[in-house]
């Protein structure tokens, strides 16, 4: 039986800190709807139903679609093939499936747009061009690949917690390969790929940048459109509103599915792991399918990044580079640290205190992140167009980060707190510690290694963040993403490769530290003392 | 003499109406080994953390040395109270090796006197020879004592164990529960301890409460509560038990059994306890009139021990012999109490 003083209210040095999130997320969010109502009901209708809204609509949702369903079609059989046959070579292709996203969807459209056409890399490696990859084709191809791996994760650990018990029943039970593939397995994997698809999903509705660069008229590219020629503003609003409630539809349908298709193992027999189908001739065909996959979603763009890098670049451009790089630094680095410190007494909300208010206001932080960051940007334009203090300054910038990453801190700070026990700071009260400081001396010490995590998850994640830089950074503000994004715009591709590597090089960090910390938690999982 | 922890009327309510404990009364004197002892969900955890500060109770005070520490308008916190506590699964820092554990409560006391006081603690609970260590490097029972010694090392008024031996295993329960016992009084600690092994508040407790749906069903010395338990639940808890309706009158009381002698006196319908140990089986031939007879139905041979199960008309009752014994299963005897039956319940309603 677990005790804790769940009927109090939290100290206020808790419970402050997730008020001020909650306000910080809700407010714009509320702001930004008072104002795309202000407008008259005669104009309003005019402005929600007009054909370009249904033609913005329906680009989008084909667009999710297409990346889900893309996604799920790239990620479903590497997930198999890594988890349950006998072929060689299955952690680096485990591996595979991970490091697309070290390459941002931008880098990645940067990377397909520098590639095609006539003078694109292919063109100049072998000769024969093809045309550029632009539109929605385009835009399918460059998110299906950066997103396919959380499709690919959650699917995979799907596969791996599988009790092999199951199939072997239904086998003996007389059913087929086929049937128990389809009856057996496939709705065990329904959990996974919902979340995978909503997570999938929840990226594409963000999307600016791809969108953007290929051109493809989604709700975050009108916004865009919006926002920097023709600027309407009641439109904008309700544009962003409209792409809100978009993203809550997708949270909601995510919820529905879910519901009624939880599976538990019953009992807490030991299972055992499925014998390796063996592939026999079939893997060959594996070998070629894992073979494109990797040409296509990490060497060409690697390849294409560093042909434009090794072209002459006038040597005026690397004292811009450094000045984006320190750009970026500079507010990355505020972020991650004000993230991190907000991220420990919402950790501590959550999992401490079961009240209502508490694990509401934790979630006010999954909130941030789902909101398309494009859609946040603007109700903070908003919201602080007033405000002449923070209204183009570095603060707005960072406010937008801390918000939008604080659901990636709290994940680390979360784990490490549910490996403490909440009588650590009993048994320091007890020896004569105030409530504060007993928590400072005795869980504190042990977050440590979490909060780390979590100032490197959020500089990693700030410094290649784009639609919040983009719409918020003061003008002429220079950070490493917003560059790529310039000169890929204007095709100028070698200007612009050295700022895609260095992303490339950040997001590598965020994924090395991302799987150092799932090897960790399997690790922690097995050897936990006590 | 004024009791050292004075619990008096302590309610404690998780969901409106729906008390968790109800109506504690209780007094622990200084020294002594006090045992809240009860199956779980009794409330003894909640008793104990009432008296650590770690609750609020709803009504009814608790006075350490006569200071009021709960009650309506009062609640000390847990740091003010200067009560130790040892928590199940020991809550060791495991960031701080054994020696800053111990000194995490004397952040008060200059260097020096810290630096003795934990030496003389440590040498107490004989882990001086791992104070570099962490608490990860030790085993179960270490790590017990570091948390004794830590709790101890602020010498406070009042030691709270929570369930202090469930964590190890047999085979070292029954040293440790020995050591620790030793080491309390040698210290002239006072302690409450909550437990759910009847044999340990037994054997390691002064005295203790038996405790059932959030109340106290009796208190008193082991041998008391073993000996003349008050009420059903108590003389089942403490250990093997029969149950047996009868007709009291003065101090004999006739059942099933025939007649026999009960404590303490009483008229009219009772339950009566009677320990295995206090039957004995008589081949039915010498049996005098009225002794009901019964037949063995179970024979279980433990080694030292036998226990039998004899049904007397419709019911059956457990009786246990020496090693012995040598009646068998299908023999009809008839049994009778050797020592005088307990009253555990009086005006018992006829079936």
């Amino acid at each position: 039986m677990t005790y804790s003083e769940t009927r109090y209210l939290p100290p206020w040095y808790f419970l402050l800190p997730g008020v001020a999130v909650g306000t910080g997320v809700l407010l714009p969010l509320i702001y930004l709807v008072v104002r795309a109502f202000e407008a008259e009901v005669g104009e309003l209708l005019q402005i929600v139903f007009r054909a370009r809204t249904v033609h913005l609509l329906g680009n989008t949702l084909l667009l999710v679609i297409g990346v889900v369903g893309t996604g799920i079609l790239l990620a479903a059989p590497l997930a198999w093939v890594t988890t349950r046959t006998d072929l060689r070579g299955k952690r680096f292709f485990t591996l595979l499936g991970v490091l697309p996203l070290a390459i941002p969807g931008y880098v990645m459209a940067y990377a397909l747009l520098g590639l095609s056409g006539p003078s694109g890399t292919f063109a100049s490696l072998f000769g024969p061009s093809f045309p550029n990859l632009r539109g929605f084709w385009g835009a399918l191809i460059a998110l299906s690949f950066y997103t396919f791996p959380y499709l690919f994760l959650n699917l995979r650990t799907a596969l791996l917690g599988l009790d092999p018990a199951i199939e072997e029943t239904a086998h003996s039970l007389g059913s087929t390969s086929r049937a128990v593939f389809f009856h057996a397995i496939v709705p065990q994997l329904k959990p996974a790929l919902y979340a995978g698809g909503l997570l999938v999903g929840l990226h594409v509705l963000g999307d600016f940048g791809v969108v953007s660069l290929m051109r493809y008229e989604t709700f975050s590219h009108a916004l865009y459109t919006q926002y920097t020629a023709a600027f309407d503003r009641t439109y904008a609003a309700w544009l962003a509103l409209m792409l809100l409630a978009l993203t809550g539809s997708l949270l909601y349908l995510e919820a529905r599915l879910l519901r009624g298709s939880k599976f538990h193992r019953m009992g807490s027999g030991s299972s055992h792991q499925a014998v390796p189908i063996a592939l026999g001739a079939w893997r060959i065909p594996a070998y070629v399918y894992l073979g494109t996959l990797t040409l296509a979603s990490v060497v060409a763009p690697m390849v294409t990044i560093g042909f434009w890098t090794l072209k002459e670049v006038h040597s005026i451009y690397m004292q811009d580079f450094l000045q984006a790089l320190s750009g970026s630094f500079l507010v990355s680095t505020p972020a991650a640290l004000l993230t991190a410190v907000l991220a420990v007494p919402l950790a501590y909300l959550g999992v401490r205190y079961s009240s209502l208010i508490c694990r509401t206001l934790e979630r006010g932080a999954y909130i941030g992140y789902a909101t398309p960051p494009l859609a946040f940007a603007l109700a903070l334009i908003f919201f602080f167009r007033g405000i002449p203090a923070v209204y183009q300054t570095l603060w707005i910038l960072i406010y937008a980060y801390t918000v939008h990453f604080l659901a990636e801190a709290i994940g680390p700070v979360r784990s490490a707190l549910y490996q403490a026990s909440p009588h650590l700071e009993e048994a320091a009260r007890s020896l004569g510690y105030r409530p504060f400081k007993a928590f400072f001396k005795s869980t504190f010490p042990l977050l440590r290694s979490g909060v780390i995590v979590s100032i490197a998850f959020v500089f990693l994640a700030a410094m290649k963040e784009l639609p919040l830089t983009f719409l918020l950074s003061p003008a002429g503000y220079e950070t490493l993403a917003v560059n790529v994004w310039s000169y890929t715009t204007e095709a100028m591709f070698p200007e612009g490769a050295r700022y895609a590597l260095a992303i490339v090089l950040c997001s590598s960090l965020f994924v090395g530290l991302l799987l150092m910390k799932d090897a960790r938690a399997s690790y922690d999982y097995t050897e936990a003392p006590i | 003499m004024q009791p050292l922890l004075n619990i008096r009327n302590v309610t404690k309510r998780f969901v409106r109406n729906l008390p968790v404990v109800e109506d504690l009364c209780f007094e622990v004197y200084a020294g002594e080994i006090f045992a809240l002892l009860g199956p779980s969900g009794c409330g003894k955890t909640t008793t104990l953390r009432l008296i650590a500060g770690f609750e609020r109770a709803d009504a009814g005070e608790i006075y350490v040395d006569g200071q009021c520490f709960e009650g309506s308008k009062t609640h000390l916190p847990p740091e003010a109270r200067d009560i130790g506590i040892v928590f199940q699964e020991y809550a060791l820092f495991p960031h701080l090796n054994v020696l800053q554990n111990v000194a995490f409560g004397l952040r008060k006391l200059s260097a020096k006197l810290r630096d003795e006081r934990v030496a003389t603690v440590l040498d107490m609970v004989g882990m001086t020879a791992f104070k570099y260590r962490k608490p990860h490097q030790l085993s179960g029972g270490q790590q017990q004592r570091v948390a004794l010694a830590r709790s101890i090392a602020p010498n406070p008024k009042l030691i709270l164990l929570d369930e202090p031996f469930s964590n190890l295993d047999a085979g070292l329960r029954h040293s440790t529960r020995e050591e620790i016992r030793t080491l309390l009084k040698d210290a002239g600690m006072s302690a409450v301890f909550i437990t759910h092994d009847r044999e340990e508040a037994l054997c390691f407790a002064d005295r203790l409460a038996v405790m059932h749906g959030g109340r106290i069903e009796q208190i008193g010395t082991p041998e008391t509560v073993y000996r003349r338990p008050e009420t059903p639940f108590v003389a089942d808890f403490l250990g093997a038990t029969n149950l047996i309706d009868g007709e009291a009158e003065g101090n004999c009381a006739e059942t099933l059994l025939g007649k026999c002698q009960i404590l303490p006196s009483a008229h009219g319908p009772v339950l009566l306890s009677v320990r295995p140990e206090h039957l004995v089986m008589v081949p039915s031939d010498t049996a005098g009139q009225n002794n009901g007879i019964g037949e063995i139905v179970t024979r279980e041979f433990k080694g030292h021990d036998l226990t039998y199960r004899v049904k007397v008309g419709a019911e059956s009752y457990v009786v246990q012999t020496d090693y012995c014994c040598p009646l068998q299963v299908g023999a009809q005897v008839a049994l009778q109490a050797v020592e005088p039956a307990v009253v555990v319940k009086q005006n018992v309603p006829l079936p």
